[in-house]
């Protein structure tokens, strides 16, 4: 027997744990589930709900075992009748002020209290209704927050993220007693980056989300696993929706990049998807109107363009700009295309300075500075200009002299420099600009054609994050009439040039990656699990 | 191929004109019985200016229930939705003024061409908001018409003349209790 590790007797079966670690923690290792309110898993241990008492061998009274530590040799029982009686005491008194009105609670079909009411409850309460402790309900706590102190059951699992997570201790404990209540001092608005961390871990429905609040009862959502595309982070999400539409993120636990957390910018980010209007058919300038086309007309029109464009100033008459929200396996056919098939010179992402700032920290809990979720995928895809190519800079200037006829732009992000009035007014110069966006832009006047693209929300794929984990992430919705992915876009090109480069499916695309990329080999699109891998890639 | 024909025509001499004339007879016969029974002993109903008194479980068109002071008693707690074996029922959710109550629908449409009237909405109610009426006369021009909205359910001109149909509870018992009503 290692030094480090206790085994001990849980329920009749043998349980080796680390040493230090709490009965819950081995419990929880063997798969045995002890009910519990105040105790979770990245915070300090607080025993203050009494929930998950158990009964060790030879003990006079029942112990909490969130905050036992597991010992050699011990006899644990955690569900014989002394225990649940006991549960079942706890449970009713800590319902004994709850309002009972799960009707208009959004944490109904969620909440802590009614899955333990189920278990070890189903009392009727001993408290006439009109004795119940009243308190304050519908507190405005922040910007993000509602409070209702009524249903709170003082877990202080709130305040303790505020002291040890965010750092920032807006909560606190006031009064004693029955009257105990949360607040925030003297009224102060909790308004930190991760708020609405406190609204997840809350077991009951004391805090409720501002954004979510009253949007959907949660019975009808499904949940799809996917990562969050705010910044490089890459943190693990359930994306949850209910008839086509995205009701909420919610942080899904990893160890390696999010543990259990997500910040409030990533968690809303999802309306960013319903922020602007979608472009639903790809478009073609005929005549100089804009007009809804075919994708074979589309398709057509640009494989015509990059042939003329090639015979009149050669491969370097056409440049790309990509984005790094874009997909790798979007970068990676974009680059096959244009970079290794046509073999133009002036390709880049470089839309704003992610890629130096990839790394950075904005604070020491998850947010960072670049705010592109794939800028590593398009660094090790080396979606870098060529030798004699151009970059963006360099690109806008050969608009300007006239050596750039086509424009393969992917989204609209280059607007988002800060010169970018200057650049609108360049690429309104360019002979054939080709723009392939999901939202409607105010680059439609001087485009040729415009293919409508899916959101990431819409498409399976895979981001590389900061660390170098690549994560996938599924079609959660269904896109808006005829959008399609860039892996589809470029195949469909591929097969105009009647070329043998199949990219038809996602598979096929990291086959091929495999066989171009030494940190992709044997990774397959199934392959991945939920939580990612890590590349072997070294320092780039 | 002729003889067939006159056989056919034989046999349909004999199985409708006889028949008829047979039927004709019962209804004649009842006729007259009709005109000499005293009224109160009669079966035929005079619809629709006589109705049938219906059960008091019957389940027609839905109510919407108000509180006195007018406001809807739902507090789109999506119960209903929930049950509801047709998806019948749209309701969406918003805070309301007052923090006692929490909760208000701003929108809350009843498809009356999907619903099957099975009173599910009813017994999942936690507030007995929805109850039903007795009116089964709903036939409308429009697709349109057919969807009620929150305005329509909680004004029915409709219940005077029809009554209320299926509802467990008395839905102003509650406020008797609290003496509010």
């Amino acid at each position: 027997m290692a030094e480090d590790t206790v085994t001990l007797k849980i329920n009749g079966k043998e349980v080796t744990t680390k040493k230090g670690n709490m009965i819950l923690q081995a419990a929880e290792q063997a798969g045995i589930l002890i009910p519990h309110f105040c105790y979770h898993k990245h915070l300090s241990i607080a025993g203050n709900c009494r929930m998950c008492l158990v009964e060790v061998e030879g003990w006079p009274k029942l112990v909490i075992s969130c905050a036992t530590m597991a010992q050699e040799g011990m006899v644990v029982h955690t569900n014989n009748e002394k225990v649940r009686k006991a549960v079942t005491s706890v449970l009713e008194f800590i319902l004994l002020n709850h309002p009972v009105d799960c009707p208009i609670c959004d944490q109904s079909g969620e909440c802590g209290l009614q899955d333990y009411y189920m278990e070890y409850g189903l009392h009727d309460s001993r408290m006439p209704l009109k004795e119940k402790h009243r308190k304050r309900k519908v507190v405005d706590l922040g910007p993000t927050i509602v409070l209702d102190t009524e249903r709170c059951i003082l877990c202080s699992r709130c305040i303790r993220f505020c002291d040890e997570v965010s750092k920032t201790s807006e909560l606190a404990f006031i009064r004693r007693g029955g009257k105990m209540e949360i607040t925030s001092f003297e009224n102060r608005p909790l308004d930190n980056p991760y708020s609405l961390n406190t609204v997840e871990i809350c077991p009951v429905g004391a805090l409720t989300s501002k954004d979510f609040r009253f949007k959907c009862r949660v019975w009808f959502l499904k949940t799809i696993n996917s990562v969050c595309d705010h910044c490089s982070t890459g943190c693990n999400i359930y994306a949850e929706y209910h008839q086509n539409k995205i009701y909420r993120f919610r942080p899904r636990q990893t160890d390696y990049v999010n543990k259990t957390w997500m910040c409030d910018e990533g968690r809303l980010s999802y309306k960013a998807l319903y922020s602007r209007e979608r472009v639903e058919t790809p478009m073609l300038q005929i005549k100089g109107k804009l007009q809804p086309s075919s994708w074979n007309d589309a398709l057509d029109s640009i494989h015509k363009t990059v042939e003329t464009v090639i015979s009149e100033k050669g491969p370097a008459g056409i440049g790309v700009i990509a984005s790094p929200k874009l997909s790798t396996e979007e970068l990676f056919s974009l680059k096959e295309f244009f970079g290794n098939l046509i073999k133009t010179p002036n390709i880049d992402f470089r839309v704003d300075d992610g890629f130096q700032t990839n790394k950075k920290m904005e604070d020491d809990v998850l947010r960072r500075v670049d705010k592109n979720p794939n800028t590593l995928g398009a660094m090790l895809l080396k979606i870098f200009p060529t030798e004699n190519g151009a970059d963006i800079k360099g690109m806008i200037s050969k608009i300007d002299k006239g050596d750039l006829k086509m424009l393969f732009l992917v989204t609209d992000d280059i607007l988002k420099k800060e010169d970018s009035e200057k650049i609108k007014h360049s690429l309104e110069k360019v002979e054939h600009l080709i723009l392939v966006t999901p939202f409607k832009s105010e680059l439609f006047k001087s485009c040729e054609v415009i293919l409508p693209l899916k959101t990431y929300m819409e498409k399976d794929g895979t981001f590389i994050n900061a660390q170098g984990r690549i994560q996938k992430f599924h079609r959660v919705i269904n896109p808006p009439h005829e959008a399609a992915s860039l892996v589809e876009i470029i195949n469909g090109l591929l097969q105009m040039r009647e070329h043998q480069i199949d990219l038809s499916s996602i598979e096929k695309v990291f086959l091929r990656m495999g066989s171009q990329h030494l940190f992709f080999e044997g990774i397959t699109f199934e392959g991945i699990p939920d939580i990612g891998i890590q590349l072997k890639i070294g320092e780039v | 191929m002729e003889s067939k024909k006159n056989i056919q025509y034989k046999n349909s001499i004999e199985k409708f004109y006889l028949a008829i004339l047979e039927g004709m007879s019962i209804t004649i016969r009842h006729f007259f019985k009709q005109l000499v029974t005293p009224k109160s002993k009669l079966v035929t109903i005079q619809f629709p200016e006589q109705r049938r008194e219906y059960s008091d479980r019957y389940r027609g068109g839905h109510i919407l229930n108000l509180r006195t002071d007018g406001s809807t008693r739902c507090v789109a707690c999506m119960m209903c939705p929930t049950i509801c074996p047709a998806e019948c029922i749209t309701i969406e959710a918003t805070e309301s003024p007052d923090p006692k109550i929490e909760k208000r629908p701003v929108k809350f449409e009843i498809d009356m061409l999907r619903c099957v009237f099975c009173g599910y909405c009813v017994d999942a109610c936690p507030e007995d908001a929805i109850i039903m009426s007795k009116q089964h006369e709903m036939a409308m021009y429009e697709h349109s018409d057919s969807i009620w909205d929150i305005q329509k359910l909680s004004k029915r001109a409709e219940i005077e003349q029809f009554g209320i149909g299926y509802h467990p509870y008395d839905p102003y018992a509650k406020d008797k209790k609290k003496g509010i009503h």
